[in-house]
């Protein structure tokens, strides 16, 4: 073998060796950034499995128009109180419009909807008192639950 | 080994470190499309992994139909892109009818936990049969719902 054949195997190898070491550096760092995705995405899918409420009961007071909320945590993922939604006959409920948004079996850690704590949402509704309406709720994460109720007589 | 092989063998080194970062430079700009799109194509494999949208309501009566979505991934949504579909028709949604629920004002963004309102102009549809909405982001992520 001369010398120019070994010369030109270095100068492909070299050449290979430097264009592998650029594409690999930025198909790790892309792999790493993929990996931390993909892991964010479990990492919220696994909250929305470990995630389950129930709506208790719906108060109403005819009187005064009072329809109130009670919605347990019963599954096994901390919520976030202020991103959850209301909705009353398919109708958003403004935060503003709420009478009353609060836990009302604090044990521990209060500010967040730990579970097995209920949460009391109240708000002055004027509808049909006569027909059935639909209660619904969802949580920072997705998960919804909704209830049938009707004025108390 | 004598000074004339220590120089000569210099000189090819040189001439190979030479020749190499020239061919490198020739695949430079290979190199450097190549990277922009693997860097691309993973920002957005990447936003698509941190994307998750729910349907959480969808008032179809008293005269009108809205569309209640929440972003529940990690990723801030720009709404100016979202589609909506009814019963697999594309309908129109301008950019104002995106809107925050809590203040009615138009929302260009949905952050994450975030609600926002679809008014599209349409008339709200029969309720004796059953219906499907289907919202989609900009990078294609989508939910469905029935009502």
């Amino acid at each position: 073998m001369g010398f120019s054949t070994v010369y030109g195997n270095i100068i492909v190898l070299a050449t290979f060796i430097i264009l592998l070491s650029t594409l690999y550096t930025v198909y790790s760092d892309n792999m790493s950034d993929t990996g931390s995705a993909v892991k964010a995405q479990g990492s919220f899918l696994a909250e929305r499995l470990g995630t389950s409420i129930g709506i208790s009961e719906i108060a109403t007071t005819t009187s005064d128009n009072d329809v109130s909320f009670y919605v347990v945590n019963d599954g096994g993922t901390t919520l976030d109180v202020n991103c959850t939604d209301f909705f009353i006959d398919r109708e958003w409920i403004k935060r503003s419009e709420m009478a009353e948004l609060v836990l009302t079996n604090v044990t521990f850690d209060p500010g967040v909807w730990n579970p097995g704590e209920t949460l009391k949402m109240r708000v002055d509704y004027d509808t049909d008192h006569g027909a059935p309406h639909e209660g619904k709720v969802v949580t920072c994460n997705g998960v919804s639950a909704s209830v049938i109720f009707q004025w108390a007589s | 080994m004598g000074f004339s092989t220590i120089a000569a063998q210099i000189l090819f080194f040189i001439a190979v470190v030479g020749i190499s970062a020239g061919v490198i430079a020739v695949f430079g700009s290979y190199i450097d499309q190549t990277k922009s799109a693997m860097s691309d194509k993973q920002q957005y494999i990447v936003g698509q992994l941190k994307t998750d949208i729910v349907i959480s309501n969808i008032d179809n009566q008293s005269g009108h139909l809205f569309v209640f979505v929440k972003n529940v991934g990690k990723e801030q949504l720009k709404t100016d892109c979202i589609n909506l579909y009814v019963d697999s028709g594309w309908v129109t949604v301008t950019p104002a009818r995106i809107t925050d629920p809590s203040t009615g004002s138009e929302a260009t963004y949905l952050d994450s936990e975030d609600t926002i309102k679809i008014d599209p102009q349409a008339a709200p549809l029969g309720e004796n049969s059953v219906h499907e909405a289907k919202v989609v982001t900009c990078n294609g992520v989508w939910d469905t719902e029935s009502f």
